[in-house]
């Protein structure tokens, strides 16, 4: 399993070099933006009351909110969409290629024809995302402290640390669910469907649910609902209910992925 | 005690039956090789004893082990070459090389592999020919000295001379003790290299055999020229079937006793007889 871990993450260190520099770039182009937009925080504060009640409610803009600390901006700017995208992009294309990718291609037959188990190549791909996902989370949340500081911006360590870490169970219960689909599946493209559709439809249901109140407790079946990234940056909390669901999907999509995969046909 | 045991395997994917209730063993030091026309079920057997599908029914025992629960253990002594020899793309052959080398542990003779087989290990997979691809399966397959050799068409995509080398591996390996599995298309090589065979045809094992016990198989082609009218129905007979006709001739495939067919020839006046017994691509074809 070691062998198989260390040997992805040196495929992959390309890829996890560009996707956290990628997320770096990001951030710093938003901290770079910040000062010029808090100058301008009462009128664009105006200028969201004149916007649907709806609409502001479905990014996460309340009544009150401004643009006058870094953590606000950010949060509604990089957190509430880029991020979480670039988590599932990168997460869900590792488990599609690592797992069923694998099976369609056929160079499964080399790590199975080996004394290793199913169980051992599996948590082995396993930890080698959550490591990249680990670090990506590292560099493209704490990267705020070098870049609010290079930029000489006030910020909350303790909110960027809170948001790394319901960030990481976001993204870890998302790349357990690929893992199990992917356990699933002999073709990557029937993975990516599945997921995309699932998670889009848990994007919407919790758009429904913030837009219309007698739909509101569709948001309980979705993702990105317990994914409240404003109270983690803004408020430095995190929901226990989050916490649990979080830790729930990864627990039940982790172990069913690995049982299906130790004991299906890996026919190529 | 037989290195290889397999009783009774049964695997189906839905209503079609790859593997219908097969059964052969494998002694030890022994070049086995396994027959059968495409799509007879040859593969699905092979992935089946290195534990990549389940099979519905029946059991697997490799140097005594079972290779569905000890799959673990045995693969630590077996060398597996794919039909069709995958391998990561940007990986080049030393890494392959490596990584196998990795997960085994122990030493490799790769080295002495790569010199035989004229291989290099600098290049990238996605840069190889299939013919290198097949020389690095092959080096994967041998290079840790197992005691059991799978191989799904070993000699597939090489050179000729290279296929020599497969052969000279092959024998060494088994002068050392090693046991070998092979499926093969190649009836030449079956015939040049295996002691025993399995031909398998719709899932099911139509014969297992020594290829000395095969060749005495009483097969022959009996070519017959008659020096008058000659009435072609008189040889419709029990074993014996009319392979071509010729002017004032006759070409007959004989299975069994040939005395038969001697005794109705001599009703007619001949002009020539040949008999020649049947070639071993002739026998399979009987079995396909």
């Amino acid at each position: 399993m070691i062998r198989i871990f260390l040997r992805i993450i040196r495929d992959k260190k390309t890829s996890i070099i560009v996707y956290s520099v990628a997320g770096i770039l990001l951030l710093w182009m938003y901290v770079a933006m910040f000062p010029s937009i808090r100058d301008q925080a009462e009128s664009l504060s105006e200028l969201m009351q004149s916007y649907p009640e709806g609409f502001l409610e479905a990014f996460g803009i309340d009544e009150g909110f401004n643009f006058d600390r870094l953590e606000n901006f950010v949060s509604i700017e990089h957190f509430s969409l880029i991020w979480p995208i670039m988590v599932i992009f990168m997460l869900v294309s590792f488990a599609g290629a690592g797992i069923t990718g694998e099976i369609e291609k056929g160079t499964v037959e080399i790590p199975l024809s080996r004394p290793v188990s199913r169980i051992g190549i599996f948590f082995g791909r396993y930890l080698a995302g959550l490591f990249i996902l680990l670090i990506f989370t590292i560099f493209s949340v704490f990267a705020v402290v070098p870049l609010a500081n290079l930029h000489a911006i006030d910020y909350v360590f303790e909110n960027y640390t809170t948001f790394a870490i319901l960030g990481f169970l976001f993204g870890w219960a998302i790349f357990s669910l690929a893992m199990m689909f992917s356990a699933f599946f002999s073709e990557k493209s029937r993975v990516y469907m599945f997921i995309g559709s699932l998670l889009i439809t848990m994007y919407v249901l919790n758009l429904i649910a913030v837009l219309k109140e007698s739909f509101q407790d569709l948001k309980f079946l979705s993702f990105f609902y317990y994914y409240d990234y404003k109270s983690a940056v803004v408020d430095n909390t995190i929901n226990s209910e989050a916490i649990w669901v979080f830790a729930a999907v990864i627990i039940f999509c982790t172990f069913i992925g690995a049982i299906w995969y130790k004991n299906r046909d890996i026919a190529v | 005690m037989s290195v290889i045991e397999v009783q009774n395997l049964k695997k189906y994917f839905g209503k079609i039956k790859a593997v219908d209730d097969i059964s052969f063993t494998v002694e030890r030091g022994e070049i086995f090789g396994f027959l059968g026309p495409n799509g007879a079920g040859k593969t699905t057997a092979i992935r089946c004893m290195m534990d990549f599908i389940r099979p519905q029914y029946g059991s697997i025992k490799i140097l005594d082990k079972d290779a569905q629960k000890d799959t673990v253990e045995l693969k630590k002594n077996i060398g597996y070459l794919s039909g069709y020899v995958s391998l990561y793309d940007k990986w080049t052959g030393k890494t392959h090389i490596d990584f196998v080398c990795s997960l085994n542990g122990g030493e490799d003779r790769s080295k002495e592999l790569i010199e035989k087989f004229d291989f290099d290990p600098t290049r990238k997979a996605k840069h190889l020919s299939s013919g290198n691809k097949q020389k690095l399966g092959l080096i994967m397959a041998f290079m840790l000295r197992p005691e059991v050799l799978i191989l799904d068409e070993p000699t597939i995509g090489l050179a000729p001379l290279l296929q020599n080398t497969v052969y000279e591996l092959l024998r060494e390996a088994t002068n050392n003790g090693s046991t070998v599995f092979m499926s093969s298309h190649n009836l030449a090589e079956v015939d040049r290299i295996c002691s025993r065979v399995g031909i398998i045809k719709n899932g099911k094992m139509v014969a297992v055999e020594s290829i000395h016990a095969l060749k005495e198989m009483r097969m022959y082609t009996v070519t017959a020229y008659f020096s008058e009218d000659f009435d072609k129905n008189a040889f419709k007979m029990d074993g014996t079937e009319i392979a071509k006709e010729l002017p004032k001739g006759l070409v007959l495939n004989v299975k069994g006793d040939l005395d038969p067919l001697i005794k109705k020839l001599g009703q007619f006046n001949l002009k020539d007889l040949e008999i020649e017994h049947a070639s071993l691509d002739d026998i399979f074809l009987e079995y396909y």
